[in-house]
């Protein structure tokens, strides 16, 4: 009863520090007033949103150096590994869109924030900032676009939420949602069970969404319309067509739309196997269906927020740039960017991977059209590519081909660009296998690459015992989680 | 003799328009199918206004022309060229990827085929 109680103070002691860090200001970015971060700010300004901004920043200092900068990246970079996303393989067009970003910046006075675009390998139109002042713009987002103004525009916006601060607020809820990690890895596992093919790929699509959702910035409706007034700003004041951010939103308004109609009538049903209730001591069921309605509510406020923003976009236009310059759009010099001869290639190789996915979700023979698209995915410069790598490891496992499979796994890893599902199918392997140490090797690793994730502990505290090392470090973590169902994993593991 | 000639040409004459009307309505550029807002911005002679929507005229309205700053001419109800912001309307063109996002989910088995090549994440693309 004693030990019982100690553990509940422990647990709240450790909860409220991680609380009151996760409202700080995080170091990499700092230098605001914490105001800035609330949003809804632009709703009451008189005159220009960015004159306000201007006002209230509060020139740091001490900036990092570009070392210690890159280091902060590379975190943020980890972390979309760790939401099982990878970077493209797209050095020239990465440069290209940062320096559209820098031209965005120049509109500045001095050189206050400094942010860095990643362009990342997925097909969906998807964009969004982390804590350091990462910016990661999906290939799928890049080829949806038409212009640079609309390029423009949307690292503005993106851009916007790293200069008002935004990131900080969302670092405690960030924190809070290891349960969604479970629904993706329930559903991802489900998926493995004898379903269609085509169905697996669809549950996994939306178990895809929903850890987007969790994992990644959801900012509020205050937030975002703060970002778009600002956008705007930052759009005229570097002298791009400011009506690329309208139809920018519109084209958010129609991924939205798509999102939602695939959901809509892709219901998904999961079901417990034993192995799951062993593993994992909860309602599963009830955690994934929540989490997927969750998601449906999510994209139904997303929806009618796309087209409230564009009617504010338009009025803040005319109400302070009325008579701003409304140069052609860029779009000769955008496309001529998917065509150098470094780009055009890779592009066309995720390009292929595009397809394969596509047939694997919507194709009764998908498998069979997916695995040469896949293997065109693969041929050149992409070889090594993680997110090819696991796409097509993903077929040869579909297709019982578990040599094939392996392989692909074994490359997706040596990538070290690799996401953390890589890692953990390589975990369960090892463990599978009694080969412990290898296991532990990986899971160090993890620990590492990818920012001490929770969801690892059990597993860690399992191969420390089974090597006849303590565990009472990863215990301690465990209840600094604040999580009880991992919690109750990680009690389990120790007993095992 | 004479009314026979009077239904050719007839014939032609409604062929004529039909086609001009056609091609008109078809240019290729498509047609505002619905607007965003109650007014909306437009351009004459270079000069940027505010309309409200029923001085635009009925809906659809044809475009006759697109410039590369994201205004397209039209000819206004009281027939007046004008120029619209797209930020302010929808175009059929929008619209039918709206459509198509809605419908390819709701496609059976035997229409996969039409469907499925355009499916998440490539259905609204534009190239």
């Amino acid at each position: 009863m004693r030990e019982k109680v100690t553990l509940r103070l422990l647990c709240c002691c450790v909860i409220a520090s991680l609380t009151l860090h996760g409202c700080q200001g995080t170091g990499g970015i700092g230098g605001f007033s914490s105001g800035l971060s609330a949003g809804n700010r632009s709703e009451g300004v008189q005159g220009k949103f960015i004159d306000a901004v201007l006002t209230d920043l509060n020139v740091d200092d001490e900036s990092l150096s570009s070392a210690e900068q890159q280091a902060a990246w590379d975190k943020d970079v980890g972390y979309i590994r760790y939401g099982n996303k990878t970077v493209a393989n797209l050095p020239e067009l990465q440069s290209y869109v940062n320096n559209v970003l820098a031209s965005l910046r120049s509109s500045l006075p001095g050189n206050l924030v400094v942010a860095k675009v990643y362009v990342t390998p997925q097909k969906d139109f998807e964009a969004y900032t982390l804590e350091h002042g990462s910016i990661f713009i999906s290939l799928g987002t890049l080829q949806s676009l038409d212009n640079e103004d609309e390029l423009a525009a949307l690292l503005a916006h993106e851009y916007a939420h790293v200069l008002l601060n935004h990131h900080s607020k969302d670092t405690f809820e960030i924190l809070t949602r290891y349960g969604m990690r479970y629904a993706n890895i329930y559903l991802q596992a489900s998926a493995n069970s004898s379903k269609a093919q085509e169905k697996r790929m669809r549950t996994l699509q939306i178990a895809n969404w929903v850890t987007d959702k969790a994992l990644f910035p959801n900012w509020n409706k205050g937030q975002e319309n703060d970002a778009d007034i600002l956008a705007v700003d930052l759009v005229v004041q570097s002298n791009y067509n400011a009506d690329a951010m309208t139809a920018m939103l519109k084209k958010v308004e129609l991924t939205v739309l798509e999102k939602k109609a695939f959901v809509g009538q892709n219901p998904v049903k999961v079901t417990k196997t034993a192995k799951d209730q062993s593993k994992l001591n909860i309602d599963l069921d009830v955690l994934a269906a929540n989490a997927v309605g969750s998601l449906e509510h999510q994209l139904d406020r997303d929806y009618e927020t796309a087209k409230v923003r564009q009617k504010r976009v338009r009025d803040y236009l005319k109400q302070e740039y009325k008579d701003r310059p409304r140069p052609e759009y860029r779009t000769a010099v955008y496309l001529a960017h998917f065509q150098e001869q470094a780009t055009k290639p890779r592009v066309s190789q995720y390009l292929s991977a595009h397809k394969a996915e596509q047939a694997l979700l919507l194709d009764n023979q998908g498998l069979k059209k997916a695995a040469p698209l896949c293997q065109r995915a693969l041929g050149g410069s992409l070889g090594e590519d993680p997110y090819a790598r696991m796409l097509m490891y993903y077929i040869r496992n579909s297709q019982k081909h578990a040599d094939k499979a392996q392989i692909n796994l074994d490359k997706a890893y040596a990538t070290g660009g690799a996401p953390m599902y890589t890692y953990e199918l390589l975990v369960e392997q090892h463990m599978q296998r009694k080969q412990f140490e290898q296991a532990k090797v990986l899971l160090e690793e993890m620990d590492t690459e990818f920012g001490q994730p929770a969801e690892i502990l059990p597993n860690m505290i399992s191969v420390q015992k089974q090597l006849g090392n303590f565990t009472s470090m990863y215990l301690l973590r465990c209840l600094a989680s604040g999580d009880v169902e991992l919690i109750k994993q990680c009690n389990l593991a120790s007993k095992s | 003799m004479f009314g026979k000639q009077l239904y050719i040409a007839f014939t032609v004459l409604v062929g004529f328009l039909f086609v001009t009307q056609s091609l008109q309505a078809d240019s290729g550029l498509g047609r505002i199918v619905s607007f965003d807002d109650e007014e909306v911005e437009v351009r004459i002679n270079g000069e940027i206004d505010y309309w409200p929507v029923d001085r635009l005229g009925q809906l659809p309205i044809a475009i006759l022309e697109k410039d590369s700053s994201n205004f397209v001419r039209i000819d206004s109800a009281d027939n007046v060229a004008v120029w619209v912001s797209l930020s302010y309307v929808t175009t059929d063109h929008q619209a039918a990827l709206k459509k198509n996002c809605q419908s390819q989910q709701i496609a059976r088995s035997e229409d996969k085929q039409q469907f499925g090549v355009r499916g998440i994440g490539e259905s609204c693309e534009k190239k």
